[in-house]
């Protein structure tokens, strides 16, 4: 691992943040949830399962309704997902009715499947047009940026389970290099069969509890939901001093090189995302407070992000509280990283860090404080969330409570 | 605005970001030849390359087309996959639809295997890249047309301005004969022929000069003010020497067409860069060409995707 120095980037407001989960469909009750250890984790009821070896996931049950348009609201469940979130983060920022103009608006989308359910009714021949356009990865995105009235840069991002952390970087980009004045960024992924079917097809699914770290982890349930954040400059470009919910201070992407699906088992692209994402917020590995882990519950990833953190961190690794949320959500994909880094921030405002759930027995092999089964009170400062995805994506982001 | 938030009627600036100019150091292009237009959304195919090496027996056409790009881009660089692996080396990757033939055939199929449901994600394609040269670098991979290609020669260009990396290859790939009935649908999307490839671009630090990017979206009634206003930012005083149109035909053409001769500025320049839509590939297809034909001075790359308008001026001297 090469030295990768010193360089701090200016640090990028997040002024407000929304999200559509299966345990809340609203930042309140989000948090409440995670604190409080609740699982949305239930049988999958939306769509055919019963010829899949596991039928459970992270499914919200009632959609919400479409904010604030008297329109038929989208066929497209991505697209509804991302429109209430982006309605509450709006909303949290204080923008809702005081937007900069439409060519300074950016928005910045992660997922993983796009718009893959007009993809089905588009190769079932229905649909029409709708379902054919809407059919591309970047459906959702653009739906988001016609309902906000957004007419800068419209960007998907496509790293797969990291996407929703590296669209938060990307957008910081877009404003810090001037391009922008507010973004919108985020993740979004919906729970369907034919992500349910993948994942089943590659064994990666558990038929018991998600057991991030723990000894007896056995495999993930995936999840749906979407998140975003508002994204402003710190002395603001809008004239106002926004009541901020944190600061994204550093990001970073990087490949594994290894393996289509499976993470590096030395973990040397994640390794090399903290150092980078820790230089771009000029932070060293001991201002780490916090760590929001990928924790899928899987062999592999657990043991791989174990790994880097004692590199990175040294004899702290085992002290740092390391969470991971996907046993109260299942893994929602796209969406996961930018709802991970709202808990980070919401840790450090409410002074308590959620539970990693279903901890039982520890694993040599990850030996971190995993923060297991009861929330803990402690308000952390400066946060490292990490992620992982299908095609050896990894990206880190390091956040700051506001 | 659909019910959305209040938002200012006007735009008060599109604002070109700029950066550092890289140096285009490696070119690796794959596309179907215009005359082979078949069907009725007029596509063009391109030919699946042979990839030595038993990981590639089963891998997808778009795998294929891009493993051979890249390695034709990283030896027109002078390099080999020795210089480019390792975490100096940073990859970013766009599509609009090559990733589409492999979600067809897994929704279709449901006796689809372990082989199949990875290379439904667009990431399949850049990481098998990555895996072949041993690239751990920085790495993005974005989805959409021709505009999100030329923001993605301006993200890989900040890489290479803050040091993240010493190059970066730039890579598109299209495939869309396993989707073309979606196409036939969709028509209203593009301008036939769909030309199916794979270009990949080697970015290299460069010096002096910069390169400046703007894009903004243009809905119908706006489609002058958006046009001119990013051509107006991505331009400023300059002049381009070569222009490599790509918004196709209708209104944000023609407001082209009308800003650029407002400009004494030769639209038709070259128009044989980009013969038909390549979707992702088109920008780089253009820059390539544009290297080729030996341009003195600076060259103005347009593109436009699902009401998307966007802009990029790369400094040849």
């Amino acid at each position: 691992m090469s030295d990768t120095g010193t360089r701090k980037a200016e640090p990028i407001a997040i002024t407000g943040a929304g999200v559509v989960t299966p345990i809340g469909q609203d930042l309140d009750t989000f948090w409440a949830g995670l604190v409080t250890g609740v699982s949305g984790i239930g049988e999958i009821e939306r769509f055919p399962v019963a010829d899949l070896r596991v039928t459970r996931g992270g499914e919200i049950k009632k959609l919400p309704p479409p904010p604030g348009s008297p329109r038929q609201p989208p066929a497209c469940r991505a697209s509804r997902l991302l429109l209430a979130a982006a309605h509450e983060a709006l909303e949290s920022a204080g923008l809702r009715d005081a937007l900069p103009p439409p060519d300074r608006i950016a928005v910045v989308v992660g997922t993983a499947l796009g718009g893959i359910d007009d993809a089905a009714r588009a190769v079932r021949g229905e649909g029409g047009i709708r379902a054919a356009v809407g059919a591309l990865y970047d459906g959702p995105t653009r739906h988001l940026a016609r309902w906000v009235g957004a007419e800068g840069p419209v960007l998907t991002v496509a790293t797969a389970c990291a996407a929703g952390a590296t669209s938060l970087g990307v957008a910081a980009d877009l404003l810090r290099r001037g391009s922008v004045d507010v973004a919108l960024a985020g993740g979004v992924d919906v729970l369907c069969r034919f992500v349910q079917r993948g994942f089943n097809v590659l064994r990666s699914l558990t038929r018991e509890e998600v057991r991030p770290f723990d000894r007896r982890r056995t495999g993930l349930l995936l999840g749906e939901a979407a998140a975003i954040v508002v994204l402003e400059r710190g002395p603001s470009a809008l004239g106002r001093r926004p009541a901020s919910l944190g600061w994204l201070l550093g990001h970073a992407s990087t490949a594994d090189g290894v393996h289509v699906t499976a993470p590096d088992p030395e973990g040397r692209g994640l390794e090399l995302a903290v150092r980078l994402a820790l230089r771009e917020a000029g932070l060293a590995a001991a201002d780490v407070d916090f760590v929001s882990a990928h924790g899928t519950g899987t062999l592999a990833n657990d043991r791989a992000e174990t790994e880097v953190f004692r590199r990175v961190f040294g004899p702290r690794a085992a002290h740092i509280p390391v969470n991971s949320i996907k046993a109260h959500l299942g893994h929602t994909m796209g969406a996961a990283a930018t709802l991970e880094a709202i808990m980070c921030l919401l840790a450090g405002r409410y002074g308590q860090v959620p539970p990693t759930l279903n901890y039982a027995e520890p694993d040599p092999a990850c030996d971190l404080d995993c923060v297991p089964n009861a929330a803990r009170r402690y308000r952390p400062r400066v946060s490292l969330s990490t992620s992982l995805g299908f095609g050896g994506c990894n990206a880190a982001l390091v956040l700051a409570s506001g | 605005m659909r019910g959305g938030p209040q938002t200012v009627a006007e735009p008060t600036g599109i604002r070109a970001a700029e950066i550092p100019a890289p140096r285009l150091t490696g070119v690796g292009l794959l596309t179907g030849e215009p005359d082979r237009v078949t069907g009725p959304t007029g596509l063009v195919p391109a030919p699946t390359p042979a990839v030595d090496g038993d990981r590639f027996r089963r891998a997808t056409r778009e795998c294929l087309l891009a493993m051979t790009a890249a390695r034709a881009a990283v030896g027109d660089a002078g390099l080999d996959a020795r210089d480019v692996g390792g975490e100096r080396t940073g990859v970013v990757y766009v599509t609009a639809c090559a990733y589409a033939g492999a979600n067809r055939a897994f929704l279709e199929d449901e006796r689809s295997t372990t082989l199949h449901f990875p290379y439904t994600s667009p990431s399949a394609v850049s990481a098998e890249v990555t895996i072949e040269l041993g690239i751990r670098g920085p790495y993005v991979t974005l989805a959409g047309g021709g505009t999100t290609t030329l923001g993605a020669v301006w993200y890989a260009a900040g890489w290479l301005a803050d040091g993240l990396a010493d190059r970066v290859l730039v890579l598109a790939v299209e495939t869309m004969a396993e989707v073309r009935d979606l196409f036939v649908r969709a028509r209203r999307l593009y301008r036939p022929p769909l030309v199916e490839g794979a270009a990949c671009l080697v970015l290299e630090p460069g010096a002096g000069w910069w390169i400046r990017w703007a894009s903004a979206v243009a809905r119908a009634s706006r489609a002058s003010v958006a046009v001119a206003g990013v051509l107006d930012a991505v331009l400023r005083e300059a002049r381009p020497a070569v222009v490599a149109p790509g918004a196709g035909a209708g209104p944000l053409a023609r407001a082209e067409a009308r800003v650029l001769a407002a400009r004494g500025v030769d639209h038709t320049c070259m128009p044989e860069a980009r013969a038909g839509e390549g979707l992702a590939c088109g920008p780089l297809v253009s820059l390539a060409r544009a290297r080729a034909s030996g341009a003195a001075g600076p060259c103005l790359v347009t593109a436009a995707w699902r009401g998307e308008y966007a802009a990029l001026l790369w400094p040849f001297s």
